[in-house]
């Protein structure tokens, strides 16, 4: 018995889910259908066969093309990363009294679930959501544009994409203050992920810039 | 390295779109098409959609407008990659100087040995592919060696 339940537990350390790139304890008792058997394998051969990579980079949790980010890690093999600014703390709930810093997790722990369907890795900036604004130019005020850039620039030189992308274009037509500042963002980055001059002490840490590639 | 943003659904722009994404593609080994597993994952974000829905089967489309590529491509792409050397092989171009010979042999390998893994590939009997991937994990850590 002792020995079956040694064997489990390594079983369980070890469960991979189809867009993990690294070796990692398992954290859930059970992943979800599209990650288990034959058709985690099947995917998992599609992402041993290529190099492509992608970021999404949105404002708040549910701002993201889902059906994108699944379509690129489970049809095509492509490593996934989703970027989003803040955890949407400053938004409405419609299913309990939870707001501002306990919403905060609610909706960081939401979008944690949603990431297993998409099959995507992770990360956010250090930037709060603090409510409605109606133009980049409010959020800029809030957080200044080289501290979210420089979150940003970070992240994309850590996960050092092929392919950049955001569902916001930075501008009026994105609405919400946010949205567009995540859209301004995937842009400038394109550009500043590249340049070792711009915040420096992210290649001096050890991370290197993009370059043309 | 490319650059994108989805092609606004509304309000007045001149964007392009230069792309367009097939995320209602079914997928027979899931059983449902990508933006169904993808509304699956959002309907976990109960604080905001109370549970979302599930699309009927069919296509479903996502546009993109291409905003920088640091390589050519035509105007209209089928793919967020074309032009771009997605092949195990293509990861040979990120080594700068030195040689890379054997960087190129062993990605070759590995690349042999993921088409066979996958050409064996069987839903109902996976453990056709495990040969073919226990060799590819020997020329995947032989490369790393360098030898």
């Amino acid at each position: 018995m002792r020995l079956f339940i040694s064997v489990l537990l390594v079983a369980c350390a070890f469960a991979q889910t189809p867009y993990d790139t690294t070796i990692k304890p398992s954290t859930t008792s059970r992943d979800i259908p599209v990650n288990r058997g034959s058709a985690a394998l099947w995917q998992s051969l599609k992402k041993l066969h290529t190099r492509a990579s992608l970021i999404m980079i949105t404002a708040h949790p549910d701002d993201e093309d889902g059906g994108m980010l699944t379509y690129e890690s489970r049809g095509k093999g492509t490593r996934v990363a989703l970027l989003t600014l803040n955890r949407g703390e400053g938004g409405a709930n419609v299913m309990s009294p939870d707001y501002f810093d306990a919403l905060g997790l609610v909706r960081t722990q939401e979008l944690l679930e949603a990431g297993r369907y998409y099959g995507v890795d992770q990360y956010w900036t250090r930037v709060v959501d603090y409510g409605f604004s109606k133009t980049m130019e409010e959020s800029i005020k809030s957080w200044t544009r080289d501290r979210v850039l420089y979150d940003v620039v970070r992240v994309v030189r850590v996960v050092r994409p092929l392919v950049i992308t955001s569902v916001f274009i930075g501008g009026p037509s994105d609405g919400h203050g946010n949205h567009q500042t995540a859209g301004a963002m995937a842009q400038a980055v394109f550009k500043a992920a590249g340049d070792p001059n711009v915040f420096p002490d992210q290649i001096r840490a050890g991370l290197e810039s993009l370059g043309r590639r | 390295m490319k650059d994108y943003a989805r092609a606004p659904f509304f309000g007045r722009t001149q964007l392009s779109t230069d792309l367009e994404i097939p995320e209602g593609t079914y997928d027979p080994i899931l059983g449902a098409s990508y933006v169904q597993v993808a509304r699956e994952g959002l309907g976990y974000q109960k604080s905001q959609n109370g549970g979302g829905n599930i699309p009927k089967a069919g296509m479903v489309m996502s546009g993109y407008h291409r905003f920088g590529s640091t390589v050519d491509v035509p105007a209209k792409e089928k793919d967020f990659f074309e032009g771009i050397d997605t092949s195990l092989a293509g990861i040979a171009s990120l080594a700068k100087g030195g040689d890379a010979g054997f960087l190129s042999e062993g990605l070759r390998k590995m690349n042999a040995a993921v088409e066979e893994a996958t050409a064996k590939f069987s839903a109902i009997e996976p453990s056709r592919s495990a040969p073919a991937l226990a060799n590819g994990m020997k020329e995947t850590i032989r490369a790393d060696r360098g030898c």
